[in-house]
């Protein structure tokens, strides 16, 4: 019966002052909305890109080479525990129309890394398609237009555009990466059959690891571990350089040695000439003009081969290199913003969070005081310290968690989308379903429950320590005290009652006082923010530039 | 009759700011199981006050409240608590009933913590409310709520039942209900009843008067011809 009583107590309590219930649930929905919102759109971005990476099988390390690579470097690649690997063919060429630059990637349908998604159309079946960036889609370029790229390494140089794709090498839209034609920087990438290029080595060798899968890869734990990796590479190309200069030394020799036999060749049949021109003569001739012009020509030649044998060995000196990641065109820009908006969420929503609190804590804290005389009288009645509490606990909680409940959803599942869908005119990752950030979630909902659980209490503790004698007595009204500014006597004259009424209670009632100030510094603060944030981004272009 | 109340050498001082006020100076007095007891004085005369201790709403600076033998001076907390729930039934001036709930649940308020309660629809019966017992406070008269304030105070079937100025706000015909109310309690139930009022006429109603006057008991009148409320007229 007794817990009837409450329930039946706290339901029209709730019910008869329905608007305070609804404004310190929406005070506390705000706080928690803001906070867990712009809070968890960091670690939602990163999640983003975590699940595009990981669907795409995008390479953690690619192993570029100088003087390219062959088998005999996939195989070292493979050596790696845990590793994915393929190798990668392109050339840069430059399209006939616009002249834009374009790196070309072969393309094979048994790839596993770095996956393209298709925004239209199909990937290349046949040697005369092209899929295209879909960057290039938005530039005038369209399916079933024909694309000539020129590079002295194709097979051909008309291709059919079937398909516009996304890839998780170039997940920056402003940027494709540089090269050394063109004006210097490539506009779009672009894949086709493996069968068009000519060459037989390799431009890439991507290497992923299905362990690292999952990891945030802007995060520090990814980081390190993949400079493990790369160490492990490192370790087992060891020594390859040189034999790679061997390869191509012997590779380009065979033709040089031809030439040289046949140099040698040709002096020998020189040398019998010689021979039978002083027999003929009987010694009165060594040589003849013709014999002169000969030799002249074979020293020539012999020069050229010289010069290019030193080439050869000057040329093919192989250099490896390592890129991760962050060494892809724009990557690392993704991680510093999601980084910058998470740093953005410390400030914000948190001074937004303690006029929450402000907030919540008065109005729970004026309505215990307002149901002085009642607690006296349950009180007097006999009900125990807790039996009184427990009304306005469940009123505190119930309030609480509606609000933080609402919060929670509409938070996470609002101001995320917004922060992403700003992302998503830059990068190319897609959104993926959003997850609750429980760390945060979780202090949202101490600091929500401290706001109004910790306002009840703290009340409560100071009320129901009052004998039920003096909490029945109404409170006497705070004493009225003389201020410092009655002491100018002149100036306190000339202020009208009112002015003098507000003055006295602003300082009779300090904590109100305190309220007022820190609310409205609050408010304050928290427009100002926003519009210094607007201007400073919009002008800091200009000063630089200036 | 064996002492129910004795009240020895009971002080309450207050300390407001720089001053001490004295409300009880060294109060004695006693009160026999079944009586109904008046205590008469003046506004601030400090009746409320030994009122408030003797229903364990508040403690004295000093002395001992001894209620059925025990010193509930000496009480802790707790144990004030206790002794509020089972022993006492109060009934206050401005009744102090909770504006959320009907008459029936505001005396249920009572009855839900008391181990031997009475039936809260009976009681409002008793006290001739049985039409309103639905109605919430604002929707009753003065009298008819100070009439649920005692049906509240009863409900706990107490072994002392306080009345701190019951008529103070009622018009002659009212009070004189609630005063008969109160006299029955204390005659049919055999409970002890203690009633402050500042009205000097209603003190023949009593079996015992106790006069306080500047905070310190005056005279205690025995009398042991009480008359009926009805018979009184002021």
């Amino acid at each position: 019966m007794k817990n009837r009583l409450q329930f039946r107590l706290l339901g029209r309590k709730i019910y008869g002052s329905l608007g305070r219930f609804i404004a310190i649930i929406l005070i506390i929905m705000l706080g928690v909305l803001l906070f867990v919102g712009i809070k968890s759109s960091g670690p939602d971005l990163y999640h983003d890109s975590t699940t595009f990476l990981q669907k795409k099988r995008a390479s953690d390390v690619q192993i570029i080479s100088s003087t390219g690579l062959t088998n005999r470097d996939l195989k070292l690649a493979r050596q790696i525990k845990g590793a994915q690997v393929e190798g990668s063919k392109f050339v840069y060429g430059t399209s006939s129309q616009n002249s834009d630059t374009i790196q070309l990637f072969s393309y094979r349908q048994a790839d596993r890394l770095n996956q393209l998604e298709l925004t239209k159309g199909h990937l290349p079946r046949q040697n005369s398609e092209v899929v295209l960036d879909d960057l290039a889609r938005k530039q005038g370029y369209a399916l079933g237009d024909q694309i000539k790229i020129t590079n002295s390494q194709l097979q051909r140089q008309q291709f059919w555009i079937v398909g516009f794709v996304i890839s998780p090498q170039f997940v920056n839209k402003a940027t494709r990466g540089t090269t050394n034609i063109g004006d210097g920087s490539v506009n779009y990438f672009a894949y086709t059959n493996q069968a068009n290029f000519k060459v037989s080595a390799y431009s890439a060798i991507n290497v992923h690891f299905p362990k690292l899968e999952g990891l945030n890869s802007y995060g520090d734990d990814y980081q390190a571990q993949v400079a493990r990796k790369v160490t492990q590479l490192k370790a087992a190309f060891a020594g390859r350089a040189q034999k790679r200069d061997q390869e191509i030394q012997t590779a380009a020799l065979k033709p040089i040695n031809q030439q040289q036999a046949k140099i040698n060749a040709a002096k020998k049949q020189l040398t019998a000439a010689k021979q039978q021109v002083s027999a003929a003569s009987q010694g009165q001739l060594t040589t003849t003009p013709e014999i002169i012009a000969q030799e002249k020509s074979l020293q020539d030649a012999q020069a050229k081969i010289d010069a290019a044998k030193k080439k050869m060995t000057q040329l093919a000196t192989t250099t490896f290199y390592y890129n991760e990641r962050a060494d892809l065109p724009g990557f690392t820009d993704y991680g510093n913003l999601a980084d910058r908006i998470a740093a953005i969420a410390n400030v914000f929503p948190l001074i937004f969070f303690l006029i929450a609190v402000l907030i919540t804590f008065t109005t729970i804290t004026r309505m215990v005081e307002e149901e002085q005389t009642q607690i006296g009288t349950l009180k007097a009645l006999g009900y125990t310290r807790w039996e009184i509490a427990q009304n306005y606990v469940f009123y505190a909680l119930l309030a609480a968690v509606l609000g933080i409940i609402i919060g929670v959803i509409v938070g996470t599942k609002t101001l995320p989308q917004i922060v992403i869908s700003m992302m998503q005119t830059q990068y190319s990752y897609p959104p993926s379903p959003i997850g609750y950030d429980w760390p945060t979630i979780i202090i949202a909902i101490g600091l929500a429950l401290f706001a109004t659980l910790g306002a009840v209490v703290y009340v409560l503790i100071v009320q129901l320590h009052e004998k039920p004698a003096a909490l029945m007595q109404p409170k006497a009204p705070k004493a009225g005290k003389r201020i410092l500014l009655e002491r100018f006597t002149t100036l306190w004259q000339h202020l009208s009652f009112n002015q003098k009424v507000s003055y006295r209670n602003l300082f009779r009632f300090k904590s109100r006082m305190w309220m007022g100030i820190l609310g409205i510094a609050g408010g304050t603060g928290l427009i100002l923010t926003g519009f210094g944030i607007r201007d400073s981004i919009d002008y800091s272009g200009q000063t630089q530039f200036k | 009759m064996t002492n129910y109340i004795e009240v020895k050498d009971a002080t309450k001082t207050y300390q407001m700011g720089e001053t001490t006020i004295v409300a009880n100076d060294a109060l004695n007095f006693s009160v026999k199981q079944g009586e109904l007891a008046v205590i008469l004085g003046p506004s601030g005369a400090g009746k409320s006050t030994i009122l408030n201790i003797l229903g364990g709403m508040d403690s004295p600076t000093s002395g001992q409240i001894l209620i059925d033998g025990v010193d509930i001076a000496a009480f802790s907390e707790r144990q004030l608590t206790a002794y509020r729930r089972t022993d006492v039934g109060f009934v206050f001036q401005f009744y102090n009933l909770v504006p959320n709930l009907t008459a029936t649940e505001n005396v249920e308020l009572a009855s839900a913590v008391a181990p031997d309660a009475l039936d809260p629809t009976e009681v409002l019966q008793e006290v001739g409310l049985q039409a309103r017992m639905d109605n919430f406070p604002a929707q009753l008269s003065g009298g008819e709520q100070q009439r649920v304030a005692i049906a509240r105070a009863l409900a706990k079937n107490p072994k002392l039942v306080l009345a701190d100025e019951p008529t103070g706000a009622l018009d002659y015909v009212t009070g004189k209900q609630v005063l008969k109310l109160l006299q029955d309690v204390s005659r049919k139930k055999g409970q002890t009843v203690l009633i402050i009022t500042h009205n000097a006429a209603i003190a023949p109603m009593a079996d015992r008067v106790i006069q306080i006057n500047d905070a310190k008991v005056r005279r205690v009148i025995e009398n042991p011809h009480p008359q009926s409320i009805d018979e009184i007229e002021w």
